[in-house]
């Protein structure tokens, strides 16, 4: 969410002036209930006299809603006149008053209501931390003066207020000000950019005196929200989105619900441990969707030509649905399941090791590859297709592919062809046979091969059974068919 | 500590745009100042015309990069403050809190005027 003014900020208020403590200058705004999560900023322009040092005292407030004030910056012209604003953060949305009291003013003519202003500005979509945000300040007797100010941040919004002592007239502006006069006393401004920066990089802002000046002014820089980085633990809830070309990243711990959507070319960066749920959703070209993480839910959609990369281990179970040419890699160790999708050219590949259970879909010109040990695979593939199987020991595989495709599996060299077509995948299967059975078969070509079976029975004689069952083996008609080569 | 470079010395300068060449701000200053002579009592043949207008630019470097520092204009003439002539068309404000860096910039008149200028880092 870009940075903005809230509609709650109040009018300008006046600061009057009276001889205590030194000369204080102080008004109070009218009531204002700003959102929560919004920063309220408090500026002054103050009636001090040549030579003063005041003292800029935090704002005080009533309501509760709002945080520790802190001063942002201030600037005493020591010919007279100074400038100061202050920040707060809102915890709850209250409504409240500010309070502004300068001391130390140097005034000793009496009181003198009205003689200077104090503006309170509610911004949102700000940055909840302001740390290291810019500011500048300075002094100028320039009628048309642009202050400048070089910000650290995209995105961020530039402000100011400038204090005339010389009461010069109303302080207009190329930007957006709030200006004032009492004559006689105190002119001034408060401006700000009228849109958000874009990259970071010197700015300007603007006040323009009808007259000739005395300013003492302060500019400022808001940092916006996001720069898209959310570091949080515990058990929560977050959704981020963005359209714009941008970088989002989450950062997560616990037991955490995830939602990252992205329409631009950007990247997206989930970094995850712990019991997470996590969603990436990109449509854009150009960006990369990361994941890493341990016994979490994952899934990964994205429509645009890139690299989806997804590192697991743990009990994870982990689904990566990519429309375009685009690479799907997952490397996934221990109990894991897995799922690849895919609707374009692309490559699939899947890594795992242990007892994982993979699936991979490709419904176009592809390349599919494999697993190893202890996993039960499904691979389907309706168009031109290479697909690479690589297991070993105690796996359950089936390959389905319907149009022109190539087969293959290693280490396990496959069988001789038997109908002098080229080798298939191997499927194999050791349980439940027995020491001396062995059961090799050339799928999609419903052959078997005995091996080590009693004496009489040669190996590699190729034996005609029954259709084999997808997952469930009929070892039975293998027996049978033996017997009857022994009988 | 703080250094003075008179950028343009009291003088009538016709028309146009005067560059000030790029210059050395010493490590550890933190302010800059920029006067330019104005119109007073004392000395009614400097920039005397309120019609005349001087404009200037000034930009700092940081990390060799020049940006903007402050950029200003206004017209000639005796200019008061509260029944105090200001001698100067000037600006202060706080330097970019690194190291190497330098200034320069660009002082324009509207018209043939007598002035001067000066940048003051402290």
């Amino acid at each position: 969410m870009a940075i903005a003014p809230d509609a709650s900020s109040p009018a300008r208020f006046n600061l009057s002036s009276t001889t205590a403590a030194g000369g204080t200058e102080s008004g109070t705004s009218a009531s204002f209930t700003p959102p929560a999560g919004a920063w309220v900023y408090c500026s002054a322009c103050v009636n001090s006299t040549a030579g003063a040092t005041p003292t800029f005292g935090n704002p005080t407030n009533t309501g509760g809603g709002l945080g520790t004030w802190a001063i942002v910056l201030s600037k005493a012209n020591a010919s007279g006149g100074s400038s100061a604003v202050w920040r707060a953060f809102v915890n709850s949305s209250v409504a409240t008053t500010v309070t502004i009291s300068v001391t130390n003013t140097g005034s000793t003519a009496g009181s003198i209501p009205n003689d200077a202003a104090g503006w309170v500005d509610v911004w949102t979509g700000a940055a909840t931390s302001q740390a290291g945000a810019a500011t500048n300040s300075g002094t100028s007797t320039t009628a048309n003066l642009s202050a400048s100010l070089t910000t650290t941040a995209t995105g961020s919004r530039v402000a100011g207020v400038a204090c005339d002592w010389a009461a010069a007239g109303t302080p207009t502006s190329t930007d957006t000000i709030n200006g004032y006069t009492q004559t006689g006393q105190t002119s001034g401004g408060r401006a700000y950019k009228s849109s958000n920066s874009g990259a970071a990089g010197a700015q300007t802002l603007n006040f323009h005196s009808p007259g000739t000046p005395q300013w003492a002014y302060v500019v400022y820089e808001i940092l916006a929200a996001g720069g898209s980085t959310f570091n949080v633990s515990g058990s929560d809830s977050l959704g981020l989105a963005d359209s714009a070309t941008n970088t989002l990243a989450a950062k997560a711990t616990g037991s955490d619900s995830l939602g990252l959507a992205d329409s631009a070319s950007n990247k997206a960066t989930l970094l995850a441990s712990g019991s997470d749920s996590l969603a990436l959703s990109d449509t854009g070209a150009g960006g990369s969707i990361f994941a890493n993480s341990a016994s979490d839910s994952l899934g990964l959609s994205d429509s645009a030509t890139r690299t989806s990369t997804l590192p697991a281990s743990g009990s994870d179970s982990l689904a990566l649905s990519d429309s375009t040419t685009s690479i799907l890699l997952a490397k996934a160790t221990g109990a894991d399941s897995l799922a690849l999708t895919d609707a374009g050219s692309a490559i699939l590949q899947a890594k795992t090791s242990g007892s994982d259970s993979l699936a991979l879909a490709d419904s176009v010109t592809a390349t599919q590859s494999g697993a190893s040990a202890s996993d039960a695979l499904g691979l389907g593939d309706t168009a031109s297709a290479t697909i690479i199987l690589s297991a070993t020991a105690l796996d359950e595989l089936g390959l389905s592919d319907s149009s022109s495709a190539t087969g293959g599996s290693t280490p396990t060299p496959p069988p001789p062809a038997i109908d002098g077509s080229a080798p298939g995948v191997v499927r194999k299967r050791k349980k439940k046979i027995g020491p001396v059975m062995r059961d090799d078969q050339v799928f999609g070509e419903e052959y078997a091969i005995a091996t080590r079976a009693s004496p009489g029975v040669s190996e590699k004689t190729p034996i005609p059974v029954d259709p084999p069952k997808k997952s469930s083996r009929n070892y039975s008609s293998v027996v049978k068919a033996l017997l009857r080569e022994l009988l | 500590m703080s250094t003075t470079d008179t950028v343009l010395p009291t003088d009538t300068y016709s028309a146009g745009t005067y560059t000030i060449p790029e210059t050395d701000i010493p490590d550890g200053l933190t302010s800059m100042e920029i006067d330019i002579l104005r119109c007073t009592s004392a000395d009614t043949t400097i920039w005397p015309d309120s019609e005349d207008t001087i404009s200037y630019e000034f930009q700092v470097s940081v990390a060799g990069v020049f940006q903007v520092w402050a950029a200003g204009d206004d017209t000639g003439g005796i200019h008061s403050v509260k029944g105090h002539e200001v001698a100067t068309m000037n600006v202060t404000g706080e330097l970019p809190d690194t190291t190497g860096r330098q200034f320069k910039g660009t002082i324009t008149l509207g018209a043939d005027i007598k002035t001067g200028a000066s940048v003051t880092v402290s």
